[in-house]
């Protein structure tokens, strides 16, 4: 086995392409030469740093994005819309009046009230700092941090 | 005659030779061992399964992390449980540090280190202080997880605060049990490995892998927004009233400037241990479930949380918080002295 | 383990839509990757990714199943991807873009675009190098592109690959010869040794 030989060969190597008594012998001759196991760390770091780089996540939402666009197959979905339609169409305008307020409202009271009292605040948010200012003093992660609060 | 000082140079070597062989646990008082364990996590490569445990009056906490270590200053922490924690991630590498929990974190959080330089400062001061304020004892010592630990024992010179317990690994003075306990010396924080592996090296690379490829953030981190006293008072854009009282052995640590300069948030320590007092101009704060106390015309609600106290009051157009471990007695005495 | 991509496709064929559901989310990282590396840019890559997938859902009731679903999937993602690179004029200098360079290594500051999707790796450790490595891929030659690919993104054996890529084993293997020894050139400083 020559260095030429395995220079060109070392790509299907590395992708586990040759049978074993190939790779055995290739194994025996990268214990020898340092030119060609230098070749090889090479070649697995450019695979290993290639697949760290391309390998990423969509954008979020893909699936209810794409949905979206689906030809209309999505059957069950349509009959629930029919069913909300046709209630809506059935309400007195006075039924329809007293929807939208309600709406209306929810939205203030959730959304908009609280930016309006800007000086409601939550006590989470101050016990979070004080154990940042604690866990400085522990160190990483040993007490478990803010994450106790968000779950209770 | 000749025989006669044979036998004392015998018995001087015999003396000797148990001195040295005893010396190794001689050599070392418990503030050095302290000293060195201080930074043992950055110089080690470990993997542990590390258990804590924080009891309050009602509850008990409890959660579980693969910890590895990997010198120098590589920090990785996975959380098995509770469930609700299971899975976040904290990844440190001495420049940055990654917070991420599935399922909860639509994006990765992206940190100081907790070996950046103003953090390892901070643990510095915190150190002295600690040095200064609490009596450190040697105790027998004992094996854990089959390794020899000496055994330490931080008592408060003075009544207040909290009595700590370290086991600390001979051979790379990692904490590998620690105890804490109140002033009525009841146990409230336990912390100790059920499974340790020193002198194991990690691909870091695998390590990253187990993050998902998702949008970070960088939290914003109110730091250089860190100031002495004197800095304070003139920096803050309303009155600023301090506690004319602190429990023994706490030291003003630091303030900071919060919230678009609304909240001042100023930090005492014993070294150990925090007491956070904050201040701003009159505002609501929901509180949740909470009880409500009353001192010489100072109402202060008042909950306790699994890493301590919460007391909140107005008082003069202003409302304040004020957080610590300490007994509530002593967090009602700092409030009624603030002016 | 997970469902089968076979009992999820009988499933759908079935009249069990939420199956669509779960093909997607299993593939659509991979998916989207093997886009996004061979386009370029990061809406059109997107707006790709959603077009191979509703091709897929069209196509899905016909699929016979006699190749194997991933196959058929990165056949039509490698298709879709050339034909819009034949129809739009590629625009490589994007990449560069949507990845920061020569930010500040200061701890406190550390100011990233929050819109930047980025590995975990690239966060922490060699951030020049990931961009690097991102356009010494970009740069390969047409046709050794996405055999690196594919390779890269879904450890595909030969055999795999050359059933997606519709070419002899033997044109796989040099191809991917081919590709290391470009991205070899191209990175040699920073493989270090
Ligand atoms: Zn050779």
């Amino acid at each position: 086995m020559n260095c030429d030989w395995l220079k060109e060969n070392l790509s299907a190597y590395v992708d586990g392409e040759m049978n074993f008594i190939t790779r055995w012998r290739i194994k025996r001759h990268l214990k020898e030469c340092l030119e060609c196991s230098k070749e090889l760390r090479q070649l697995e770091k450019i695979h290993k740093l290639s697949k760290l780089a391309i390998l990423v996540s969509p954008e979020s939402h893909f699936y209810d994005r794409l949905k979206a666009k689906l030809p209309k197959v999505e059957t069950i979905e349509h009959k629930k819309n029919r069913v909300f339609e046709n209630i809506w169409i059935a309400l007195p305008q006075g039924g329809k009046a007293a929807i939208l307020v309600g709406i209306a409202l929810i939205l203030f009271l959730s959304v908009i009230y609280p930016r309006l009292s800007s000086t409601s605040l939550n006590i989470d948010r101050f016990e979070k700092e004080y154990l940042l200012s604690q866990e400085t003093l522990t160190c990483v992660g040993e007490p478990a941090t803010s994450l106790i609060l968000t779950s209770e | 005659m000749n025989l006669n000082k044979f036998w004392k140079v015998f018995l001087f070597l015999i003396i000797l030779s148990l001195i040295l062989v005893s010396s190794p646990s001689l050599a070392q008082n418990g503030k050095d061992i302290l000293r060195l364990s201080f930074d043992a996590q950055s110089q080690i490569d470990f993997e542990g399964i590390r258990k804590i445990q924080t009891y309050t009056s009602d509850k008990i906490h409890s959660f579980v992390a693969k910890v590895i270590y990997q010198k120098p200053n590589f920090i990785y922490v996975e959380y098995l449980d509770p469930p609700y924690l299971k899975g976040r991630i904290i990844i440190d590498n001495g420049e940055k540090r990654i917070e991420y929990l599935p399922g909860i974190d639509k994006k990765i959080k992206i940190l100081p280190s907790f070996n950046c330089s103003w953090i390892k400062e901070k643990r510095k001061k915190a150190l002295k202080i600690t040095l200064a304020n609490f009596n450190i004892s040697k105790i027998p010592e004992e094996k854990i997880l089959g390794r020899e630990v000496y055994t330490l024992s931080l008592s408060p010179k003075n009544s207040i605060g909290p009595f700590l317990k370290l086991w600390i690994d001979k051979k790379t003075y990692l904490i590998l049990r620690k105890e804490k306990y109140n002033s009525e010396r009841e146990l409230i924080l336990s912390l100790y490995y059920t499974k340790v592996n020193f002198n194991k090296h990690f691909s870091k690379k695998e390590l990253y892998n187990k993050l998902p490829r998702i949008p970070s953030i960088s939290k914003k981190f109110p730091l250089p927004s860190s100031y002495t006293l004197q800095e304070i008072k003139a920096r803050a854009n309303f009155f600023l009233s301090f506690p004319g009282y602190l429990p023994p052995g706490y030291t003003f640590q630091e303030g900071e400037i919060m919230a678009k300069r609304k909240i001042v948030k100023l930090v005492y320590t014993n070294g150990l241990e925090v007491i956070v007092l904050f201040q701003r101009p009159s505002a609501k704060i929901a509180m949740g479930p909470h009880k409500w106390m009353n001192f010489d015309n100072l109402g202060i609600r008042f909950r306790e949380g699994p890493y301590g106290k919460t007391l909140v009051w107005n008082r003069k157009k202003k409302t304040f918080v004020l957080m610590g471990e300490v007994p509530l007695e002593e967090l009602v005495k700092i409030a009624q002295s603030i002016k | 383990m997970s469902i089968s991509d076979e009992v999820l496709i009988l499933k759908f064929k079935r009249g069990d839509k939420s199956s669509f559901r779960r093909l997607v989310e299993k593939y659509q990282s991979k998916v989207y990757s093997i886009v996004l590396a061979m386009i370029g840019d990061k809406n059109d890559a997107d707006d790709l990714s959603q077009e191979i997938f509703i091709k897929v859902y069209k196509g899905l009731t016909q699929f016979n199943g006699r190749a194997k679903f991933f196959t058929w999937l990165y056949r039509i993602t490698i298709n879709t991807c050339i034909n819009a690179q034949n129809t739009r004029k590629r625009k490589p200098e994007t990449i560069l873009m949507s990845y920061p360079v020569g930010e500040k290594e200061n701890p406190l500051s550390t100011q990233l675009s929050q819109d930047t999707v980025r590995s975990p790796m690239e966060i922490l450790e060699n951030k020049e190098l990931g961009m690097k490595i991102k356009l010494a891929i970009d740069s390969l030659s047409d046709g050794l592109r996405e055999v690196f690919i594919l390779r890269e993104v879904e450890d595909l054996s030969y055999k795999e690959l050359s059933k997606i890529l519709q070419c002899p084993e033997g044109t796989i293997k040099s191809r991917l010869f081919r590709a290391r020894e470009e991205m070899k050139k191209k990175l040699t400083p920073y493989l270090g040794e």
